[in-house]
């Protein structure tokens, strides 16, 4: 079983938020899981939506990724693209938009009676 | 000089076999050609040249030219003076650099993004043939019912030095435009054709694809596509089906495999006419966000800021 680390999300005028990732799921799939909701728009690593700059740790990309959204403007910081990115290592990471969280599980009721 | 028509969009892309797998079985397109360099050519039913969409194997997603094909040989070197004169740099295509295609001229807008102009096309025909042909494709013809790759949007930081270079330089005229308070040019519809836009410039930054469309010939074929998207859960922005204020087309929209923008549209009027013939209808940028999502009156924030 793969290993979780933490990821936290910091965004100018946003607490900061930390959930637990496994190291062989994307940032999104595991922000999912915890009831975060990132700004995406192609979730196909292309379209630089949810960008977001690496203040600590390391990501890899199983499945491709833009390079030139990683490049562009980066000069000497590292940017990653949660859509796509698997943490290597307890990740932190500047979002270049706010998130949501979601509050409640309206349908959590009915479903779970 | 005449451009004639919006004829293909040669798109970069992360992996080419998914993005054949879309373009196919999701969008309908068939596939026509591959060459040397692991390009894939793809085109629409109902257009008999070789391709309208080139997929390039690539390390970052986006647009790597668009294609327009004038009307006479001669005016690729009238073209050609023209945007030097402009002073755009401007390079010689030698026929089959591309797959199927003559010699053209290539340069690239003020906003960065490349355009392509030819004459000669290699006809593969229509999907259904070039004798005796049924009026439809043949029951269980993969993907979205599209007829023809229709227009492409692209991003600049300055939308109204694209505009001015277009109009002035390659004779399309203007159908829509919006406007800030002061008048500057925030996004422009242009026509080189008799369709209401073959290339639109929106805000955005320089460099970068927005996306192309697809036509369909009825609302009804959108509606299929939809769903198709659905069953193959392929990402579609949060509105849609819906229609444009701007052009009152029937739209989707969604993404490919690397990320580029697609959309299933119909219903854009016509706008037929000599350059600057057809006078450009206004929108002022208070009424944007009905002039772009018309149903739902507002724009949301993952359409305009998302470029490949």
């Amino acid at each position: 079983m793969a290993d979780t680390v933490a990821v936290t999300l910091r965004h100018a005028g946003q607490a900061e938020l930390t959930f637990p990732c496994p190291t062989d799921e994307t940032v999104l799939v595991a922000a999912r899981r915890a009831g975060v909701i990132l700004h995406v728009a192609c979730e196909q690593g292309g379209c630089g939506a949810c960008r977001a700059r690496i203040v600590e740790g390391d990501v890899h990309y199983p499945l491709p990724a833009s390079l030139r959204w990683l490049d562009e403007g980066a000069g000497s910081d590292c940017y990653a693209l949660l859509c796509r990115a698997v943490p290597r290592s307890a990740l932190v990471v500047e979002t270049a938009h706010p998130w949501k969280q979601r509050t409640e599980a309206p349908l959590s009721r009915l479903i779970g009676g | 000089m005449a451009i004639s028509r919006f004829s293909y969009a040669s798109m970069n892309v992360m992996d080419v076999d998914a993005a054949v797998r879309h373009y196919v079985h999701v969008v309908g397109l068939r596939e026509t050609d591959r060459d040397e360099h692991g390009r894939v050519y793809l085109q629409a039913a109902d257009v008999q040249d070789h391709h309208c969409l080139i997929l390039n194997p690539a390390t970052s997603a986006g647009v790597e030219h668009i294609g327009f094909k004038v009307n006479d040989p001669a005016d690729l070197d009238e073209a050609a003076a023209a945007v030097a004169a402009y002073g755009q740099p401007v390079t010689r295509v030698a026929a089959d650099a591309i797959s199927g295609q003559g010699e053209g001229i290539r340069f690239p807008l003020p906003s960065g993004q490349h355009m392509l102009l030819y004459f000669h096309a290699d006809k593969v025909g229509y999907a259904t043939g070039m004798e005796n042909p049924s009026p439809v494709p043949p029951q269980g013809t993969p993907g979205g019912r599209v007829t023809h790759l229709d227009h492409t949007l692209l991003s600049a930081q300055n939308p109204q030095d694209d505009v001015k270079f277009l109009t002035e330089v390659l004779d399309f005229s203007l159908t829509e435009k919006v406007i800030d308070p002061a008048g500057n040019t925030l996004a422009a519809f242009l026509t080189c054709s008799h369709t209401m836009h073959d290339l639109a410039i929106g805000p955005g930054p320089d460099g970068h694809f927005h996306h192309m469309a697809f036509g369909m010939d009825s609302r009804t074929e959108v509606i299929h596509g939809v769903d198709l998207l659905k069953e193959n859960a392929v990402p579609a922005l949060e509105f849609g089906i819906t229609r444009h204020g701007i052009s009152g087309v029937t739209t989707i929209y969604f993404h490919d495999p690397s990320g580029n923008r697609n959309e299933f549209y119909n219903g854009a009027y016509l706008a037929p006419g000599a350059p600057g013939w057809v006078p450009p209808i206004v929108w002022q940028a208070e009424h944007f966000p009905r002039g772009a999502f018309y149903y739902e009156n507002a724009v949301p924030e993952a359409f305009f800021a998302e470029v490949t």
